[in-house]
């Protein structure tokens, strides 16, 4: 049998379940591809690796607190190292890897099938994603990273080039698994409207993945010949590594990461509040078109006239044209992103108002504080787009936000994460989630976002360069980076709540219901934990994206 | 009466097929496609900046390809090559799913033949270029393109031939001709990826 076998297909509305068997101890972790055990790994390896890179953050941030000089790192090409692989790990090791694990063990659920589509690939990607992520991180301990030129050394460059490129491609092996789930293997009268929100959003989130990150591969490609067997010449120099990856940080780009919040959100709060979610199909177009704008492959840096090497010592300044920043699509971009959270934002909140209060329970709290931050985000690229910083001589803001931004997004996507084991916790591990815990995970993530954003835009408007660790005279900016350190801290505090509030569900053998929470959507109709299969019965025809609700309001 | 009559029982509901190696294959020939997008983009950017400073006599402007370096004929038999394999390989799709399995051999053979003959030229193109690699930005670009293409054309073939083999073994026929649309849409994915190289490099150079 091959990844390529077309005989597992399963036929969840024909009542066929096919799905893959599953083993027993150490066999069961590592051979398994049942989608839920590899839902639990991803998460668990996510999680993991939150800690680590949030202990980094927490380091790098203390760095910059006293700008005079590198205490902590020794040097400004350690300092540089470890604020790269941060960037690197926290979006490829931990955001990216948490929806998907998320989505492994949750969409199949969602959307009536007995298993994901190609379990195979789907354990694989997880395997072969673990082993790159851990030859990126070795790869910064032999002097590699992505750049500069001074202290590291092009045997260990060429590590973290491969390892990064591996890592994306084992991440979009997984993202072609749960899109093919969600387009080939909903039952019948399941029409894309009616699939539920988070499913929707993952579909919209591994298309822009699909289409974006390819074009990460396409630079790493470029810069890892280009430093084969000589010096550089161009793509490969250590100094510009960074500014032609850079785009895949930045906005758009950085918004495609957390497009699953919005979905986390539109599940959750409807469930909560106890109400169907009104105008759903129009929610959903507005996920979409968020995720429409955050494809920021076309935003490289180096595309533009403006950051070209060959211009930067031949052509005067006035002459070389527009860097990306100043391009009318990239403002437009930047502008835009907002209505379409803005208004989906809106739109759950109005479910709420018309809805039973709801109790503000670890689930909900986590998927608001994920939005919230999310909002924040996409206002702060509001602010860094406005063309006006320029002509009132204000500095660094446009480049330097972005740190602010990274903060903002990753400790959206955790919180909502957050939320999302609380709800879907009975369904991926078999157990409650520990409210309290997993509360205190969630309000130490919002904490997180608002300082590390607050504080990094604010040192980006006081002139605070966004990388180096260059001295300012200015004390506002100490103390924002202090407050930026904290904020690293609170992430690290939130981790580890979100680890401990999780490890007692994995670990509980308590008979569970199958709809706790009297959930609206499919996954509510498989038992806690769904057995190999998922559905015990054979599905009726889907006749509207809330099939739970609708059977319990013609009973009641 | 009726009650005498043996009823026979209805035939079973044909299962719907999911088409998820068909979807899945459409998914990733789409980001195997945009991996082209992203190499074609840096090239395109870095030739216009070049042929700026050229046109205006600035420094850093470099010579693009030399005279006779890239030769229009085998480029452009390439992808004539291509093309053609693109209507093979439906051919091979359309015999299985009319269960005509000596015409499906015949396409299939023909199919890899041809992307062994498109990896065989290029190879040998790449070979006879003798472009400055260690000195010349659009030397690299050129030898990164045209080495990504012969990667993506081997996985193609490499793809083709597994389903030829189960279709040998029997596994498609006019019900379930999945696996080798999946083939198919991966191989038309590596002929559009084509176009930009022949009209890019060969063509406008």
């Amino acid at each position: 049998m091959t990844a390529t076998d077309t005989h597992t297909e399963t036929h969840a509305a024909d009542g066929v379940m096919d799905a893959p068997a599953e083993g027993d101890g150490l066999y069961r972790l590592v051979a398994s591809n049942d989608h839920k055990m590899v839902g639990r790994l991803w998460i668990g390896a996510s999680l993991l690796m939150l800690l680590l890179l949030g202990v980094l953050g927490v380091i790098t941030d203390v760095e910059r607190v006293d700008l005079g000089d590198t205490e902590v790192f020794g040097s400004v090409t350690k300092y540089f190292q470890g604020w790269v692989l941060f960037r690197t790990g926290i979006i490829f090791m931990v955001v990216m890897p948490l929806f998907i694990g998320i989505a492994t063990a949750i969409v199949p659920l969602q959307v009536g099938s007995a298993s994901i589509a190609f379990p195979r690939l789907a354990a694989a990607s997880f395997w072969g994603w673990l082993f790159a992520a851990g030859v990126h991180i070795a790869s910064f301990l032999a002097d590699g990273g992505l750049g500069p030129a001074v202290g590291t050394r092009t045997e260990g460059t060429l590590l973290t080039i491969v390892s990064l490129g591996f890592m994306i491609v084992a991440l979009l092996a997984s993202s072609v698994c749960i899109a093919t789930t969600i387009v080939a293997l909903r039952p019948a009268g399941m029409n894309l409207q009616r699939v539920p929100t988070f499913s929707w959003s993952m579909l919209v989130a591994t298309s822009v993945w699909l289409f974006s990150l390819p074009v990460l591969i396409a630079n790493l490609i470029y810069s890892y010949a280009d430093l084969q067997g000589r010096p550089p010449i161009a793509f490969g120099n250590p100094d510009e590594l960074w500014a032609r990856v850079e785009w895949a940080w930045s906005q758009p780009q950085i918004y495609a990461y957390a497009i699953p919040v919005l979905g986390i959100l539109g599940d959750i709060v409807p469930v909560a509040a106890k109400q169907r979610q009104a105008n759903r199909p129009v929610l959903l177009s507005f996920i979409g078109l968020f995720g429409l704008l955050s494809f920021g492959a076309w935003a490289q840096t180096f595309l533009s006239r403006g950051s070209d090497p060959a211009f930067q010592t031949a052509v005067d300044v006035a002459d070389r044209g527009n860097y990306i920043y100043d391009e009318f699509l990239y403002i437009a971009f930047g502008i835009a992103a907002f209505i379409p959270v803005f208004l989906a934002f809106g739109g759950v909140m109005d479910t709420i108002r018309r809805g039973s209060a709801p109790k503000p329970g670890a689930a909900l709290i986590g998927a608001l504080s994920g939005a919230l931050l999310l909002l924040g985000a996409v206002i702060v690229g509001e602010i860094r787009v406005i063309p006006l910083w320029d002509a009132l001589h204000i500095d660094n803001v446009l480049l330097s936000s972005s740190t602010a931004q990274l903060g903002m997004i990753v400790a959206a996507s955790v919180a909502a994460s957050a939320g999302a084991l609380v709800h879907w916790g009975p369904k991926i591990f078999g157990g409650y989630v520990k409210e309290p815990i997993a509360m205190l995970a969630a309000m130490a993530l919002l904490g997180a976002g608002l300082m590390l954003g607050i504080s990094n835009l604010v040192a980006a408007f006081e002139g605070q360069p966004n990388i180096s660790a260059a001295p300012l005279d200015s004390s506002l900016v100490e103390t924002m980076n202090v407050m930026a350190a904290i904020g690293s801290a609170l992430l690290v505090l939130g981790a580890l709540a979100l680890v401990g509030a999780v490890i007692p569900a994995a670990a509980s053998s308590e008979q569970l219901p199958d709809d706790p929470w009297d959930g609206h959507t499919l996954e509510w109709a498989c038992p806690s934990p769904p057995p190999v299969g998922n559905f015990v019965e054979p599905l009726e025809t889907i006749t509207s994206s809330e099939p739970l609700l609708d059977e319990f309001e013609e009973v009641s | 009466m009726a009650s005498d009559v043996a009823v026979a029982a209805p035939p079973a509901a044909e299962l719907s097929r999911n088409r998820t190696l068909v979807v899945g294959t459409a998914f990733a020939s789409v980001a195997s496609i945009m991996v082209f997008v992203g190499l074609f983009a840096v090239y395109i950017s870095v030739r216009q900046n070049n042929e700026f400073l050229v046109e205006n006599g600035l420094p850093g402007g470099t010579l693009w390809f030399p005279e006779g370096a890239v030769q229009i004929a085998p480029g452009t038999m390439m992808m004539f090559t291509t093309w053609i394999s693109a209507f093979t390989i439906s051919w091979a799709v359309q015999a299985i799913r009319n269960d005509d399995r000596r015409n499906a051999y015949a396409a299939f053979a023909v199919t890899l033949v041809m992307g062994a003959a498109v990896i065989n030229q290029m190879v040998f193109a790449v070979l006879d270029f003798g472009l400055p690699v260690d000195r010349s930005v659009p030397a690299l670009m050129l030898y990164v393109i045209y080495g990504s293409y012969i990667v993506f054309m081997a996985i193609a073939v490499v793809f083709v031939s597994l389903m030829a083999i189960r279709a040998i073994a029997g596994q498609f026929n006019s019900q379930n001709a999945d696996g080798v649309q999946a083939a198919a849409i991966f191989w038309y994915a590596t002929v559009i990826m084509y176009l930009p190289v022949w009209y890019l490099i060969t063509i406008t150079k």
